[in-house]
């Protein structure tokens, strides 16, 4: 057991530190909360200068942390170009990891996860969108919402019934989906109220012919590759997370440093500081423990699940007692925007309602383990 | 007399239903308009405090507080709006012909809270040079009005400030209906104030515990009651969603901690009491808010559903209220004695 980051990690974070401090300034952090506008020339620049290192799991987790740490909306907006790839890489044929990884790797595609629809967000066996194979190809109906990369994405893994079973997560798969595929739309989603420099949008498929070589995987295992992803994926939210915690405990001590330092804020306030910064330690240990059994290929989705959860409700506690001690100057700063990105992060990709069950359900006793 | 107030409140939820609510996401983007502080003047909602021989309704407290909470469960945007012009005459009335223009909707009157940011060290600076008032008061909301109470920096003498100054909005975190503004004086046309119910401005908010806890109190059943409706309609896993204990029971619980609240800061009669209710409806509104917009999911992250502007409204006004130091003091005497938690 080690709580050191390895020498390649230290050096890593130095880097996207750097990264995140000369171009996620807070003019510009501003300019794309304010117009909700996606930062393809940051993400261009992050892509240039190999920020985010995809080959290394753990270059992906303390990249995802500190880009956030400055700034949630262009840190996320870094990643998002890659949001999905893990249901390719884990359950795709080589020729589906060759035509849309490859390019989204090279840089020179995004893709984009649609599994959330208009009436089943936490409930992922309730999606009514439909896949029905008509000779070679796949004739797909439905509607996506708050689909990440909604409008950037180039193509989509995304979730489809193919069948009706007995067991509603029965007949599920998972199918990659072109934009330019004919009957396929997407409608900008405008007034999110945090990471609004990421970009969402609904999703319409009108008998989009999707050709078989896109199913992904097994037709009716699509359920089980999603939730795969999100063991996977949960650990990378708990990242941002952590990152936002962190970030605003930064702006925090220098607020207090510019009134005279910690120590003279007062008792009350310096427990507040405290409860903060115990409660990030604790989700970052949570963090990398479930991180630690991902990348070793042993998953332990209630810790996963315990991380995601504990993360993100770090985030939004320290964004509310980061406001207080700011007053009336957090208002109209930076604080405000970390504020209003922290909530989502109780609600993307697993509320913490679900972490909750998922953590309750798998929970052994000493003798089952 | 409580069939009378019951009869207010369902004016008043009629009025919200049919001039606020269908408006609440353009209010928040573009501001309260015109024809919509005329309406509330014409209510009598912008003079509720003033007395009847003043020109004003001269309604006691909490008939005010029920309007305060019924507009808040729609916009605390507007909600602010008619507690800050209350404010404005409880602070100084100028005279009949004010007060008419206000509630005719042709003035729009405003005052600046600066002096209570006690953590801030960007209040700004205002003062008497040559016989003129100069200089400026940061993060004043409402700064873009007419007519503006404002008190020196020190916060020993109050200011009316007739022309003379202007308002540079900058976008800010909640109660996007009002502008926040840094405000620059460079003007003649002001008069001290002498007579006045309070000694400063500070000491006028303390003492509207109960009405800023009505404002509070109103945006948190507001968002709850949006969620408990929601609750009822959204499925997930085949059953409503107020069919799940956690969620059920977080609704609930949060209900009953607005109604204890409420029915206790109508009886609220020493300045304890108000300074309880202002405490309590604050601690719990940020937390009504965050939970309502919990339970939409994505939806409530969403502006169209109107409920993450409660969660932005519930912590901005947490702030614009001021910390509870003075309150805290009165609660100490009351608890201890004497000062407490000094050190």
């Amino acid at each position: 057991m080690d709580f050191e980051l390895s020498p390649d990690l230290v050096e890593i974070k130095k880097k996207v530190d750097d990264f995140a401090k000369r171009e996620f300034t807070e003019d510009v952090a501003y300019h794309y909360d304010h117009d909700e506008k996606y930062p393809e020339e940051i993400f261009r620049k992050s892509f240039n200068e190999h920020i985010v290192d995809y080959s290394n799991p753990w270059s992906i987790l303390i990249a995802t942390q500190e880009l956030c740490r400055y700034d949630a909306g262009l840190g996320i907006s870094m990643l998002l170009p890659y949001f999905g790839n893990e249901v390719i890489a884990l359950f795709g044929n080589e020729k589906q990891k060759e035509k849309y990884l490859n390019r989204v790797f090279n840089g020179t595609a995004k893709m984009g996860f649609a599994v959330t629809e208009p009436g089943g967000g936490s409930d992922v066996a309730n999606i009514k969108t439909t896949a029905v194979k008509k000779g070679d190809h796949y004739v797909l109906n439905g509607s996506k919402m708050f689909i990440t990369n909604g409008d950037v994405a180039d193509f989509f893994v995304l979730l489809a019934r193919t069948s009706e079973e007995k067991k509603k997560h029965h007949g599920m798969s998972v199918f990659i989906v072109e934009r330019s595929m004919p009957g396929f739309k997407s409608n900008k989603i405008r007034g999110k109220l945090g990471v609004r420099a990421t970009d969402t949008a609904e999703l319409i498929l009108e008998n989009v012919e999707v050709p078989e070589e896109n199913l992904v995987g097994e037709p009716g295992k699509g359920f089980y590759y999603i939730m795969t992803f999100f063991d996977i994926s949960r650990a990378y939210v708990a990242a941002q997370a952590l990152g936002i915690s962190q970030g605003i405990l930064d702006r925090t001590l220098k607020i207090l440093e510019k009134r005279g330092g910690v120590t003279s804020a007062g008792e009350s306030t310096q427990f507040e500081i405290a409860d903060m910064a115990t409660r990030i330690e604790a989700a970052k240990l949570l963090t990398y423990e479930a991180a630690s059994h991902i990348f070793s290929f042993n998953p332990d989705p209630a810790v996963t699940s315990m991380a995601k959860a504990y993360a993100a409700e770090t985030a939004v506690y320290v964004s509310q007692k980061a406001m207080n001690v700011a007053g009336i100057d957090g208002l109209d700063s930076g604080m405000e925007r970390f504020f209003r990105d922290a909530k989502i992060m109780e609600i993307w990709e697993g509320t913490s309602e679900i972490e909750r069950l998922v953590i309750a359900r798998m929970l052994k006793t000493g003798d089952d383990q | 007399m409580m069939e009378e107030y019951e009869i207010l409140r369902t004016t008043v939820r009629e009025f919200v239903d049919k001039n606020i609510e269908n408006i609440a996401l353009n209010i928040e983007k573009d501001g309260i308009k015109d024809d919509l502080i005329a309406k509330l003047g014409s209510q009598g909602f912008l003079t509720a405090r003033v007395p009847v021989e003043s020109g004003g309704s001269g309604l006691d407290d909490r008939a005010y507080m029920i309007i305060l909470e019924e507009i808040a469960r729609s916009s605390p945007s507007v909600a602010m709006k008619v507690f800050i012009t209350n404010m404005f005459f409880d602070l100084y009335n100028p005279g009949n012909d004010t007060v008419n223009a206000v509630a005719s909707g042709k003035m729009n009157v405003s005052v600046a809270f600066p002096e209570i940011y006690k953590e801030s060290k960007e209040t700004g600076d205002l003062r008497i040079e040559n016989g003129k008032l100069r200089g400026i008061k940061r993060n004043v909301i409402n700064g873009n009005c007419g007519m503006m109470i404002v008190s020196s920096s020190d916060g020993k003498n109050l200011y009316l400030v007739r022309s003379g100054f202007t308002a540079k909005g900058k976008s800010h975190l909640g109660i996007r209906g009002l502008d926040f503004s840094d405000v620059e004086f460079d003007t003649g046309d002001y008069e001290a104030i002498q007579n006045r119910n309070y000694g400063n401005v500070t000491s006028a908010i303390t003492s509207s515990g109960k009405f800023i806890s009505a404002i509070f109190t109103g945006l948190s059943e507001g968002t709850v009651d949006k969620a408990i409706e929601y609750s009822k309609v959204r499925f997930a896993f085949d059953h409503p969603l107020m069919d799940y204990g956690p969620i059920a029971s977080s609704l609930s619980f949060m209900k009953m901690e607005i109604d204890m609240i409420r029915s206790f800061s109508y009886s609220a009669s020493d300045s304890y009491e108000t300074a309880l209710s202002k405490i309590k409806a604050k601690a719990v509104s940020v937390d009504a808010a965050r939970l309502a917009l919990q339970v939409h999911g994505g939806y409530g992250y969403i502006e169209d559903f109107g409920i993450e502007k409660f969660y932005r409204d519930a912590m901005a006004l947490s702030i614009i209220f001021g910390n509870d130091d003075n309150e805290n003091t009165i609660v100490s005497e009351h608890i201890f004695g004497g000062k407490s938690g000094s050190v």
